[in-house]
């Protein structure tokens, strides 16, 4: 019993001494500046003149912003399109370059390029393929009989149109990382599988998928993160417009606190926007059991 | 080897193929047009529709992005702020990663989630107390103990590789990949009497090369991209990065397109480089090769 | 090769490591080099024979621009021994003097897009001119009224204008001659010439005749329509007979005549503009488009006319542009407002300076030279500015403009929204924003 008891204490003495560098690390930069700016959240900061405390002033005005709350519905809209297509799509291709095929370093080295071509380029090409009267995309679907919307600038595509591109944008690096869970997939669990008769299918569903669930809660948590905090890949194509269909919750508390200079009131906004991602994050925690071990 | 293949393996290859190559097609075009961009007369940038095939090509927009922008010493600055910030992740990463996946201790879960849960705060808003704490940081750049009277971090390169040395992405994505790695050979190693850094360094960490490397292709070209922090850091102009250098083609409402794509294709060329290094660490089995023997 | 990589990874990070400490220590010596314009140098003035007093000038011009400005501050510095002027180029300028604010770098001289004065004047971060013209006798006489009057907050003045803009039409010329069009200087005129030039195939929208992708141009319309953004009190002003003149004017374009369809720039803007490739006959927009339109429009022939009238007879176009400011942060202000006065109020630096970046300088005797009032596509200009007005003043007004009246523009020129109800909602949400934006005293 004691030397259990003496091998776990040996254990977590060598934990905290693993994770001493990073927890000094996030003390110093990480958790004192978030302390900081939820102090400022209860202040009238404007980084130049003024900090004088405002109890729940800001929270209060919250309330009846009723910009913010849009731009919370545009980003809430975009994660339930973005992140199930996010993972869909990049754990697939990560599939389809899982291979030592010929060619098959060129594929992946060409599936990567979007997340190195600068988003200059990519919004003007983008941009021109989503054109109402000159774009590809609206010349295929002419060629089948339907008219093609303008899709970044109509109320109701615009946002379709974002999903698009940064998924586009986004699914190379996913790819990556599916990629490197695939790696670690025991062989020997799809060979079992083989000598009882599993299809391909089969083995993708109930070997490889369940055995990547730690990649997935990866990629899916960094992908409600980051389509929670979408800002400037929204912004190069569309500038927030049509009719404020596209504009974000970091849109505005850039606005507010440095175009504007209240920042007091932008850490607020910053706050509310940090619970609604965790409250995502949680939700996402028990859809794909991330708590369950593997093995 | 290909006249070996049954008829159904060489239509999934065809497929295959076909397939991809359409894939690749739509992933290439927006990169193909800042490829194109550099290398055409300015009169052909603009043109509806695009051209795809240029007329004729110039090199004059290298030539002007190299004159423009002090590109050797901007490459160095990025270099050094990325490959730092890719040494520093790996290694405190996949640290505290093991440590989070394999080790049980009392805070092991409520620390991982408070690292998480910070991610989801926005980074706008921690930026000025950010420079607030770099600037105070005690000791250094002529602050006293209580962090006054001089610059603290600010200025230095290690204000900008600090704030980011361990992030909680490399921690997390770490983690990740050390949990689905099976806890066995750690009892094996314990009873033949490994010290628990040996178990982590010899036997876990080879294993998850593969995450290591694209941790690796990640954090440098996060480093490499890295714009607003460095140039709020850096003030010195012999300091400044790559992305700072790019931004010199945009001014008074104008972008010059030609230097511009020049420069941003000259600037991805190490990221790509490095991809195609750490390709060797996608080879399917790697991972276990070492179990197995 | 694992074990290799391994090390390879060691080894660098040890480097890194001393390599920090080396740094560091280092830094510590000469940690305010460069940190902004505060280090060292007596802050007194006129002192002769001793090291010049070397002043920061911060902008966010990079490339041409940078070079613009050196040519600028190496001008000024051969001309005298006593200041040094350096330019420091900051990329993102304003997230840079907010993040310095705080660490006491500030420079000693701003490059200022001029609207942004009613946001910062109130928070005393810049430093009023008003003694120091005077005392010099500048004379306000020298620059347009209403660019002063943007840099001016509760009757001080803080800068001097830069440069000067305004929107004016551009026309291709070719399309105009070959539809056999005089140059439109009503809004009658504007919209048969609109219809005119726009050409279709079938339902396809081939050549637009007139642009209506920028819905922010509302407050230059409503002003020839006899209208004003704002009431006296800070309020917006538009939902009433002017803006509903304006409303029906942009329905008839869009709706009736059919000079523009929804979207039709955005993939043909940035890298692929509608007017440089003929897609597009006519438009809005400012001097800082002429470069560029010299630059990649080889085979474009374009011309430029001030904006038409409205229906009663309003002449109206939005001014804008830069100024030069001293924040009050600076060590140096009297040294900074030589450099300036040097450069914003002598007819020959600021002909250097228009002649250099290819801008209206803000100096109105420098406008009088050939070189601007002989040029037709410059004289345009010259006209526009004679009637441009500046924004209102308002902390809060390109809020207003951006996240209350735009969208409801956009939906009204979507069909999604009637004029009326589209003014009602601009003013509720607009009159919210500009009282949530306000100056606090």
């Amino acid at each position: 019993m004691s030397a259990i008891n003496k091998l776990e204490r040996h254990q977590a003495r060598t934990a905290y001494l693993f994770i001493a560098p990073t927890m000094l690390l996030f003390v110093i930069f990480m958790v004192i500046p978030v302390g900081m700016a939820l102090y400022l959240s209860f202040t009238n900061y404007d980084v130049l003149s003024r900090m004088d405390w405002v109890g729940l002033d800001n929270y209060r005005r919250l309330w009846d912003d009723s910009l913010l709350w849009l731009t919370f519905r545009n980003v809430l809209l975009y994660a339930v399109l973005f992140v199930p297509l996010n993972i869909v799509v990049s754990f697939g291709l990560g599939l389809l370059v899982n291979k030592a095929w010929r060619g098959i370093k060129l594929l992946r080295t060409l599936y990567y390029l979007p997340t190195l071509t600068s988003a200059v380029a990519a919004a003007t090409v983008w941009l021109w393929l989503l054109h109402p009267e000159f774009g590809l995309v609206n010349g295929v679907l002419s060629g089948l009989g339907i008219t093609g919307p303008a899709w970044v600038a109509e109320t109701e595509t615009a946002m379709v149109a974002i999903v698009l591109v940064t998924l586009w944008q986004s699914v190379g690096s996913n790819m990556i990382i599916y990629l490197a869970g695939l790696q670690g997939v025991p062989g020997h669990l799809y060979e079992s599988a083989r000598l009882d008769g599993a299809n391909r299918w089969d083995m993708i569903r109930y070997i490889t998928w369940p055995q990547l669930r730690p990649t997935t809660f990866l990629v899916s948590t960094m992908a409600i993160i980051g389509a929670l905090q979408l800002f400037d890949q929204a912004f190069v194509l569309t500038q927030g417009g049509p009719a404020n269909t596209t504009k974000t919750p970091v849109y505005l508390i850039y606005q507010q606190g440095f175009n504007q200079l209240q920042m007091g009131y932008a850490s607020a906004q910053a706050f509310v926007l940090a619970m609604a991602i965790l409250i995502f994050t949680i939700v996402n925690m028990r859809i794909t059991r991330a708590e369950e071990s593997v093995i | 080897m290909a006249n070996r293949l049954t008829g159904a393996a060489a239509v999934r290859r065809t497929l295959f193929y076909a397939g991809s190559a359409m894939i690749a097609i739509v992933m290439f075009l927006p990169f193909y047009w800042s490829l194109l961009t550099a290398v055409k007369p300015n009169e052909e940038i603009f043109t509806i529709p695009i051209r795809w095939v240029p007329t004729s090509i110039t090199f004059e927009h290298f030539v002007t992005a190299f004159t423009t922008v002090p590109f050797g010493l901007y490459f160095w600055n990025s270099f050094v702020l990325a490959v730092l910030g890719v040494a520093f992740n790996l290694f405190f990463g996949s640290l505290s990663g093991y440590a989070f996946a394999k080790l049980r201790f009392r805070l092991n879960q409520p620390l991982f989630r408070i690292l998480l849960a910070a991610m989801m705060i926005p980074g706008v808003v921690t930026m000025i107390p950010s420079v607030y704490v770099l600037q105070h940081f005690p000791l250094l750049g002529g602050n006293n103990l209580l962090g006054e009277g001089g610059f603290g971090l600010m200025n230095t390169i290690w204000g900008v590789i600090l704030p980011g040395a361990s992030g909680s992405f490399a921690v997390f994505f770490m983690r990740q990949f050390f949990v689905s790695l099976p806890s066995d050979m750690q009892e094996v190693a314990r009873i033949e009497g490994a010290g628990e850094f040996r178990i982590f360094w010899r036997i876990y960490l080879p294993l998850t090369a593969p995450a290591l490397a694209t941790l690796g292709i990640f954090t440098f070209q996060a480093g490499w991209n890295s714009f607003l922090w460095p140039m709020i850091v850096l003030s010195d102009p012999q300091k400044h990065t790559i992305q700072m250098g790019l931004q010199a083609f945009s001014y008074n409402y104008q972008t010059d397109f030609g230097p511009m794509m020049a420069g941003a294709l000259v600037a991805i060329a190490p990221i790509l480089v490095l991809f195609l290094l750490l390709q060797r660490y996608f080879v399917q089995g790697i991972a276990f090769s070492g179990v197995k023997g | 090769m694992k074990k290799k990589w391994m090390t390879l990874t060691a080894t660098v990070l040890t480097t890194a490591l001393l390599a920090g400490c080396s740094g560091n220590s280092g830094g510590s010596a000469g940690g305010n080099a460069g940190e902004g314009g505060t280090n060292s140098g007596a802050a007194g003035s006129g002192e002769s024979g001793g090291a010049p007093v070397e002043l920061t000038f911060w902008g966010d011009w990079g490339g041409e621009g940078q070079a613009q400005f050196e040519t600028m501050a190496g001008a000024f510095n051969a001309s005298q021994d006593d200041i040094r002027v350096k330019y420091v180029l900051q990329q993102d300028m304003i997230t840079k003097f907010l993040t310095s604010a705080t660490s006491g770098g500030t420079p000693d001289i701003l490059f200022w897009d001029r609207w942004r004065t009613s946001l910062y004047a109130p928070k005393n971060v810049l430093h009023p001119i008003d003694e120091l013209m005077a005392r010099d006798g500048v004379e306000r006489d020298h620059y347009f009224e209403e660019s002063l009057k943007e840099l001016t907050y509760n009757d001080q003045l803080y800068g001097l204008p830069l440069t000067v803009d305004a929107r004016a039409l551009f026309y291709n010329k070719t399309m105009l001659e070959e539809a056999g069009l005089e140059l439109p200087t009503t809004w009658e005129e504007l919209a048969t010439a609109a219809k005119a030039l726009t050409k279709r195939s079938g339902d396809r929208l081939e050549v637009a005749g007139f642009s209506m992708g920028d819905p922010g141009l509302f407050s230059m319309y409503l002003q020839q329509a006899g209208g004003q953004m704002l009431t006296a009190d800070g309020k917006t002003n538009f939902n009433n007979a002017q803006g509903l003149e304006v409303l029906s004017f942009w329905d008839r374009l869009m709706n009736e005549d059919k000079v523009y369809k929804i979207g039709f720039e955005q993939g043909l803007g940035e890298g692929t503009d509608a007017f440089v490739t003929g897609k597009l006959a006519m438009h809005y927009t400012g001097p800082w488009m002429l470069s560029t339109y010299k630059k990649y429009g080889s085979e474009l022939d374009f011309g430029i006319v001030p904006p038409p009238a409205g229906p009663g007879g309003d002449l109206a176009s939005v001014m804008g542009g830069f100024g030069l400011v001293i924040p009050e942060g600076s060590q140096h202000k009297e040294e900074a407002w030589t450099f300036i006065k040097w450069w914003l109020a002598n007819k020959d630096n600021a002909m250097l300076w228009a002649e250099t970046s290819l801008n209206l300088p803000g100096y109105k005797p420098a406008l009088e030279d050939p070189f601007f009032a002989d040029d037709p596509l410059w004289q345009p200009f010259l006209e526009t500015l004679e009637f441009a007005k500046i924004r209102p003043q308002h902390p809060g007004y390109s809020v207003m403009e951006v996240d209350g009246l735009i969208p409801n523009l956009e939906l009204f020129l979507q069909r999604k929204q009637s004029a009326e109800e589209t003014l009602a909602k601009a003013q509720t949400q607009g009159d919210k924003l500009l009282k949530d934006n306000e100056v606090i005293e």
